[in-house]
């Protein structure tokens, strides 16, 4: 928009400018003021608790999915093993050298 | 013993080789933990054009990674030691049983109640029955009695060889002119089966051990009509 003002002088361009210079003034009063600072060490602060989360993380669901449940599963399996029927089963089977099954 | 597409150890058949597994899946969890640690840094960092200027003294972050590096360490010593020490225990081993590596078989002499001496060759594959393993089966297994320490003593005649059952947790080198000793133990009957696990020559792959372990009563049976 074009307008006549007390900052309007009459060499080339300049009252162009200060006319732009005047619309920047009014547009910045309605957008907030972008963060101009402090982005790596925010960036950081966030990345640093992404880092940790994730690695950890992935040490306790490898600990809870493999490394707990296998201990489980031995405890299991020697709570009520019994050797003697074990070499039975394998006897029978075929599966000893020094050993054959009954039946021969 | 090992399956097809088999990821990870073998599964246990003595104490030792258990305390082995735990350890195992501590120090990978750990290794993960790092490992997932590096992975998401180097992402995040590909992705962002944010940079310091002016990083030249950063004390802090010196001492943080030299500290936690120097803790992750004591982690994973703490147990190996545990474990380490565990295997090294005196045990008053009921029976002790030569085991000599030659190019390319293995000899194993039982000399404490009978001289009862044999050589252990691989079963080629076209002598092998029909639902054995190729390269694993051998013409005369070791036998050992179940739920008793047994004493190996292992050594070479000609080059280095290594004794090695996973799923016992075993491993020894068969040095020339050195005699080797490990501890073996399963509570479990069965059949295990190991290669050699040095270099020694054209036929390195094609030595296997196989260890039967039995109960005590036919054991005893074997050593009978064996000697």
């Amino acid at each position: 928009m074009r307008y006549r003002d007390a900052y309007s002088v009459s060499r080339p361009n300049c009252g162009r400018t200060l006319r732009l210079l005047g619309d920047a003034a009014a547009m910045s009063s309605l957008l907030p003021k972008p963060q101009l600072r402090g982005l790596l060490s925010k960036w950081l602060r966030f990345h640093a608790v992404g880092a940790f989360l994730f690695s950890a993380g992935s040490a306790v669901i490898y600990k809870f999915s493999v490394a707990e449940p296998r201990k489980r599963a031995y405890t299991e399996y020697y709570k009520n093993h019994d050797p003697i029927a074990d070499f039975e089963a394998l006897r029978e089977a075929g599966v000893f050298e020094s050993v054959k099954p009954k039946g021969k | 013993m090992a399956n097809p597409m088999h990821l990870g150890l073998q599964d246990a058949m003595s104490p030792l080789m258990e305390e082995l597994l735990y350890f195992h899946d501590h120090t990978l969890m750990i290794i993960f933990l790092i490992s997932m640690f590096v992975l998401y840094t180097i992402s995040v960092l590909l992705l962002t054009s944010l940079y310091h200027t002016n990083a030249t003294d950063v004390q802090e972050m010196e001492m943080i990674w030299t500290i936690l590096p120097a803790l992750i360490l004591i982690t994973i010593a703490l147990p190996s030691l545990r474990t380490l020490y565990l295997m090294d225990e005196t045990t008053n081993p009921c029976l002790t049983i030569k085991v000599i590596g030659h190019q390319w078989y293995w000899t194993y002499e039982y000399t404490d109640f009978s001289q009862l001496e044999f050589d252990s060759y691989m079963l080629p594959t076209q002598d092998l029955p029909q639902g054995h393993f190729r390269l694993l089966e051998v013409d005369h297994r070791m036998i050992v009695p179940t739920s008793s320490s047994t004493r190996t003593l292992i050594t070479a005649e000609d080059v280095l060889h290594s004794w090695a059952v996973p799923s016992l947790g075993i491993k020894m080198d068969a040095v020339p002119g050195r005699l080797n000793q490990t501890s073996l133990t399963s509570p479990n009957p069965g059949v295990f089966y190991g290669q050699c696990s040095e270099i020694c020559g054209a036929n390195h792959s094609f030595m296997p051990i196989v260890v039967e372990a039995v109960p005590m009563q036919h054991f005893q049976n074997w050593l009978k009509t064996n000697s």
